[in-house]
């Protein structure tokens, strides 16, 4: 029995594995073209104008950046926050329910953030700011950072689960304060999971196609406040596959595909070197 | 160095200490003077209320969920008698008398940072000192815990690296970097051999004229050789309190210890 077993997983990682590959074989061989054809510079251009031949996806590539960047800057310090409170600062009766209330927010459907943030976010934005219609980059950063909170958190906390209560009454017996241990002591020795966390936040942030496309306006332009409208990577894939199935424009897809396939790939593979390396460091010791 | 201290002088009067956990009791009305002869050693069986009798006097119980407790602990630290129960006495913050009441585990539990830090750590959270007076101590302690020798040349090392008798003289150190008056150890040959144990007890002996020391033993024959006192319990009580001149002759302990159990 146990064979059979072994050969399917066997089948099916092979499987996994292969699917992977072809996906990037699919991607590279569809942007092929560009190169072949000289489009290549196009296709790093500034401007988004496919009805005067002009595909440039940069800024797509930089609203992409500035989403999950500022994403991750609103998200990843009201995570660690969550957990420093979870984990000894806020009062211990409150601890579990704040879990249980992360833990529930990762399976409310991205779609519901989206809708709700269409209806109160991007009002409340253009009613008190005057500037824009609200679908803005402020707006699908403060979205899509609450998506990406269960993520960090969850990440943060699991290490620190791992940590604090093995550290908590030493320190508490040393006379160390709560506050001093956690950011001396637990958070120094969390440093995997503080890392990772941020890792797959902005990979989560990158990859959402969702929040952007209902809340950023979906402008083809270099954002230059946090108040103008942008068109992330994913966005623009799901906008244009709706419209268009030809052309070089089509082709363009492509790339913003390739792209964004190595990015997650580079994500994964950067994770799994850090916990090699966090591996390698706990053998050691 | 720590100035010898004064002998036979009580340095803890307890009065009425009664400990619970979630409503069942752990120790019951426990009326105590302990006097300054030595080593004091607790011997019961398990589950007797040995170690929460340890972790009531540097107030540790508080840190478990379900703690309840009353009566009155009077310890003598720098100045004078200091009830270490008042809770809203200003003088005595609870960090401040777990500085001064130090405490060994079972298990060496060191820090996840390098040999020095795990003393350099705490003393500079706790006392501030400031780089150059901590790396005075630091010396001074691992000298006072005979590890010095074994560790200088890596100080910079994980202190999980090193064995666990060296990593339990690493916690004693560490406490006693933070000058501590009582020394409250918990079973702390309990995780190491016989050679390392031995260590650990000679290195007591040693340090039992400048910190008063109280410990939790299982071994009847530890508890001989090193207690200037012993202090058996049975079921969250104190049964008796030993002199020295009492627990010399092992038969004689043997027999008044079945007697009790």
């Amino acid at each position: 029995m146990s064979k059979y077993v072994e050969t399917l997983l066997k089948y099916a990682t092979v499987f996994s594995a292969l699917i992977v590959l072809v996906l990037f074989g699919f991607l590279t061989y569809f942007t092929l073209p560009l190169f072949a054809e000289g489009q290549i510079t196009e296709l790093f251009s500034l401007h988004w104008r496919p009805f005067h031949g002009e595909f440039g996806i940069l800024p797509m590539i930089a609203g992409t950046l500035a989403l999950a960047i500022s994403a991750l800057l609103i998200a990843y310090p009201l995570g660690l926050g969550i957990c420093l409170f979870v984990h000894g600062l806020g009062p211990r009766w409150l601890a579990r329910p704040i879990l249980l209330l992360i833990h529930g927010m990762t399976g409310i459907p991205t779609v519901v953030y989206g809708f709700v943030a269409v209806f109160l976010l991007v009002p409340l934005l253009r009613n008190n700011f005057s500037h824009g219609s609200g679908f803005s980059l402020l707006a699908a950063s403060l979205t899509l950072s609450i998506l990406i909170l269960p993520t960090i958190v969850l990440l943060i906390n699991s290490q620190l689960e791992q940590i604090v209560p093995k550290l908590r009454l030493t320190t508490t017996a040393l006379g160390i304060s709560r506050i001093h241990e956690l950011t001396r002591i637990s958070l120094p020795a969390a440093s995997y999971g503080l890392l990772a966390a941020a890792i797959l936040g902005f990979g989560r942030a990158v990859g959402d196609t969702l929040i952007a496309l209902m809340v950023a306006g979906n402008a083809a332009q270099i954002p230059g406040s946090a108040f103008d409208s942008i068109r992330t990577l994913t966005a623009h894939i799901a906008l244009v596959v709706a419209t268009d199935s030809q052309s070089t424009t089509y082709h363009s897809l492509f790339a913003c595909g390739l792209i964004l396939f190595l990015t997650t790939a580079s994500v994964n593979l950067l994770l799994h070197r850090i916990k090699h390396r966090a591996c390698r460091e706990t053998n050691y010791e | 160095m720590e100035p010898t201290r004064m002998k036979h002088q009580p340095f803890c009067i307890i009065k009425n200490l009664q400990v619970s956990f979630h409503g069942r009791t752990v120790l019951q009305k426990i009326n105590l003077t302990l006097s300054d002869s030595g080593i004091i050693v607790l011997v019961g069986p398990s589950g007797s209320g040995k170690t929460t009798f340890l972790r009531s006097l540097n107030r540790l119980n508080e840190h478990y969920p379900g703690y309840s407790g009353s009566g009155k602990i009077e310890l003598k630290l720098p100045g004078s008698m200091q009830d270490i129960q008042d809770i809203h006495s200003t003088d005595l913050e609870v960090t401040e008398l777990r500085r001064q009441v130090g405490m060994v585990f079972q298990t060496p539990n060191v820090l996840p940072v390098s040999i020095a830090q795990n003393i350099n750590l705490p003393l500079k959270l706790v006392t501030g000192l400031d780089k150059v007076e901590r790396e005075a101590r630091l010396i001074e302690v691992l000298q006072e815990v005979h590890l010095w020798d074994e560790v200088k040349d890596r100080l910079k090392e994980s202190s999980s690296r090193l064995s666990g008798g060296q990593q339990q003289r690493l916690c004693l150190a560490r406490v006693l970097a933070l000058k501590p008056k009582v020394l409250l150890l918990d079973e702390p040959t309990a995780s190491l051999d016989f050679k390392a144990s031995h260590r650990i007890e000679d290195l007591l002996i040693e340090l039992q004229d400048r910190y008063q020391i109280i410990a939790v033993s299982h071994s009847l024959r530890q508890a001989r050789r090193i207690a200037g006192q012993i202090l058996v319990m049975k079921e969250g009580q104190i049964e008796h309190l030993l002199k020295k001149e009492q627990f010399e002759d092992l038969e004689m302990l043997q027999k008044l210890l079945d007697e009790i159990f």
